[in-house]
């Protein structure tokens, strides 16, 4: 079990957000959180596109595609793009059975 | 310092001038000295009293505070008369006796603490030119009323604190509403009373406890609330309705209630509304340690530790009494979420197992369903797996196997069906403010045919593909995909057929067998796909109970999700 890391970096219009280790029932609220505040932290309003790198994520559960379709649907709210990146293993498999990578492009 | 007009006579001491010295003989003096006319002497203006006595006990010296402190003290008169008897004692013994001794005296002010100290005899040191005679003592005293009463109150802010530490102890965690019954009468006895009844209502029972001293373990009754209609003064009062000093009825009520005699019975009884939060009502009734006890001067239970302890008793109850409506929460819901049993269809053999994650509601995630329609008609099954854990996940995927239920009696072509859970359950999160919760599940049916097959029609939304074990021990994915479903109105499901020739068996399984992580890696689908050609020509029980045994010797302890296997398969020969 890795815990969850996350990092998020601000480059030009967009808002990166890298995570890293478990993304699962225990860790989602907290990758949730930090979403919710690149999206509203942003000087001067929303950020143009919302990143999410999953490069270093080992794992991810149900409760974790939840929070990158939440992040999906926010993202589109306040009119910013979304994107995922970097997903394998485990949670590329996720994304694929589940569709997902088909919804985020 | 002095002053005291009051003070009977023979005070000699008082204000002696340097040119009068008194002369205070064992023999005493037949008269005072003469009033003063000049300055207080030294010792006069001392806070500590100072009494001189020669070896007969006699005072031969007593500055005010003495006299105040002793206002029976005599000078020239043995010190017995100041009515002090352990001064007198340790006069008495002289310098054989103990250093110091502390009494309590009747002051005509009231009950006063005073410490006395054997000090050093005074020297011919003037005012008051005193010569010391060979044996004399002299005492000093010092009235500690106030450091004692102090001192009390500390010890018995102490024992408030302790008692209500030790039921803080004791009711702490307890969670079950009859232990914590019995604990709080317990605590009560004797602290606070010779005898304590608890009567607590939760939901449509009555429990009610008891405790009296020297009476043994606390008893313990329940009642149904119908009861409370014969003792209505005491349901009442339960209600929070409030009850008067003194009422005579509840001895009379709490037996009617509890078919014995209340704790204490015959004694004065007091009633105390437990404070709590609405899960339950309660009221303690505290008898008084005599029978001729007035109810409103029940013993001398402080009132702030009274309401200090029937609040923690009401936290205590509320908490237990809420923990047992979730256990009842959660045993219902197990109950209702517990695997299905199979049903026996003609040509179609099924198996499966069910292993919940080790979560304190032991409600999991996962699920499925299988329902037989006729000889001879497809059967429908569902295998599914629901985000999120606990109560949440068991009431989604409670609506989940029910909207299927219903949808499937409606449509079944599985990927319509699939279409319309999806629907089903995005319009059921719509009208709240939540993000949709999905599921992933494989569903279809399976229809047996004259020629020993079984066609399987099968469509799944977000789920890993269902897999198909040959007779021959050869191992296929079914190839269909379909994405999430209650998450994205725009979802697409794919469907796929199967035909199960003699002796093949289709698996269907949760995420919990492929991520089920052991000490090194996740157990992953090449390892199924492996093992599952061992199994080749078992029957569908025995596959499923062998994939579970595998997944869980690959945890090796590990805590795992929910795992869930369905295994469909043709006979190998008519059943």
């Amino acid at each position: 079990m890795a815990d969850l890391t996350i990092s998020t970096e601000h480059a030009g219009d967009e808002v990166v957000v890298a995570v890293g280790g478990d993304l699962d029932y225990d860790s989602h609220t907290r990758l949730e959180a930090a979403i919710d505040a690149a999206l509203h932290s942003a000087v001067g309003g929303s950020p143009g596109g919302l990143v999410l790198d999953l490069a270093a994520v080992t794992y991810c559960d149900s409760c974790g595609l939840r929070v990158l379709l939440g992040a999906h649907r926010r993202a589109t709210e306040v009119g910013a793009t979304f994107a995922l990146r970097g997903a394998h293993g485990q949670p590329a498999r996720a994304l694929r059975l589940t569709g997902l990578d088909q919804v985020f492009g | 310092m002095d002053g005291r007009p009051g003070v009977p006579t023979r005070d000699a001491t008082t204000d002696t001038g340097p040119q009068t010295p008194p002369r205070l003989t064992p023999e005493a003096p037949p008269a005072p000295p003469a009033p003063p006319s000049r300055g207080p002497g030294l010792l006069d203006g001392l806070e500590e009293g100072v009494v001189v006595c020669d070896r007969d006990g006699v005072v031969r010296a007593a500055n005010p505070a003495a006299r105040r402190l002793l206002p029976g003290l005599r000078l020239g008169e043995v010190v017995d008369v100041a009515r002090c008897e352990s001064l007198t004692r340790a006069v008495h013994e002289g310098r054989h006796g103990p250093e110091s001794v502390e009494v309590v005296i009747d002051h005509p002010e009231g009950e006063r603490h005073l410490r006395a100290r054997r000090g050093p005899v005074l020297g011919p040191i003037p005012p008051p030119p005193l010569e010391t005679g060979d044996g004399d003592t002299c005492w000093y005293l010092r009235d500690v009323t106030g450091e004692q009463q102090r001192t009390d109150t500390l010890l018995a802010a102490q024992e408030r604190a302790a008692f209500l530490a030790e039921a803080g102890r004791a009711l702490h965690g307890v969670l079950h509403l009859d232990r914590t019954a019995r604990r709080v009468v317990a605590l009560a006895v004797p602290r606070l009373a010779a005898g304590a009844t608890l009567v607590v209502r939760h939901d449509d029972t009555v429990t009610w406890a008891t405790a009296e001293l020297g009476g043994g373990r606390p008893r313990l009754g329940h009642t149904g609330t119908v009861d409370l209609a014969r003792v209505p003064r005491l349901a009442a009062a339960l209600a929070g309705e409030g009850v008067g000093a003194g009422c005579p009825w509840l001895g009379e009520e709490l037996r009617t209630l509890t078919g014995r005699d209340a704790a204490g019975a015959g004694r004065a009884l007091r009633a105390c509304p437990v404070p709590t939060t609405g899960i339950v009502e309660g009221l303690v009734v505290l008898a008084g340690a005599r029978a001729d006890q007035a109810a409103d001067e029940l013993g001398t239970v402080e009132e702030d530790l009274l309401s200090s302890y029937v609040a923690r008793a009401g936290a205590a109850l509320a908490a237990a009494a809420l923990h047992e409506e979730q256990a009842h929460l959660g045993a219902v819901l197990q109950e209702s979420l517990a695997a299905p049993r199979l049903p026996e269809t003609p040509g179609v053999e099924w198996g499966a197992a069910y292993r919940p994650a080790r979560e304190t509601l032991r409600v999991g995630g996962d699920f499925y369903e299988v329902v037989a329609t006729g000889t001879g008609q497809r059967s429908a099954f569902l295998l599914g797996d629901v985000c999120g854990k606990g109560i949440e996940a068991a009431v989604l995927s409670g609506r989940v196997r029910q909207s299927w239920h219903a949808l499937r009696l409606l449509e079944d072509q599985p990927g319509r069906l699939l279409s319309l859970l999806n629907t089903a359950l995005l319009d059921a999160v719509a009208t709240r403010d939540e993000d949709p919760r999905f599921a992933t599940m494989v569903l279809g049916d399976a229809l047996p045919r004259d020629d020993g097959t079984v066609l399987l029609r099968l469509a799944t939304g977000g789920h890993p593909p269902p897999l198909v074990l040959r007779a021959d021990g050869t191992v296929e994915p079914v190839p269909v995909a379909g994405m999430l479903v209650g998450g994205l109105r725009e979802a697409r499901f794919g469907e796929a057929e199967v035909v199960l020739a003699r002796g093949d068996t289709c698996l269907l399984y949760s995420d919990g067998v492929v991520e089920a992580r052991g000490p090194g890696d996740f157990f992953g689908e090449e390892r199924l796909a492996e093992t599952l050609p061992r199994c080749a020509g078992a029957p569908a029980p025995v596959i499923c109970e062998h994939l579970e045994q595998t997944v869980v010797s690959w945890l090796d302890g590990h805590d795992h999700d929910d795992v869930a296997l369905l295994a469909i398969r043709a006979p190998r020969r008519d059943t």
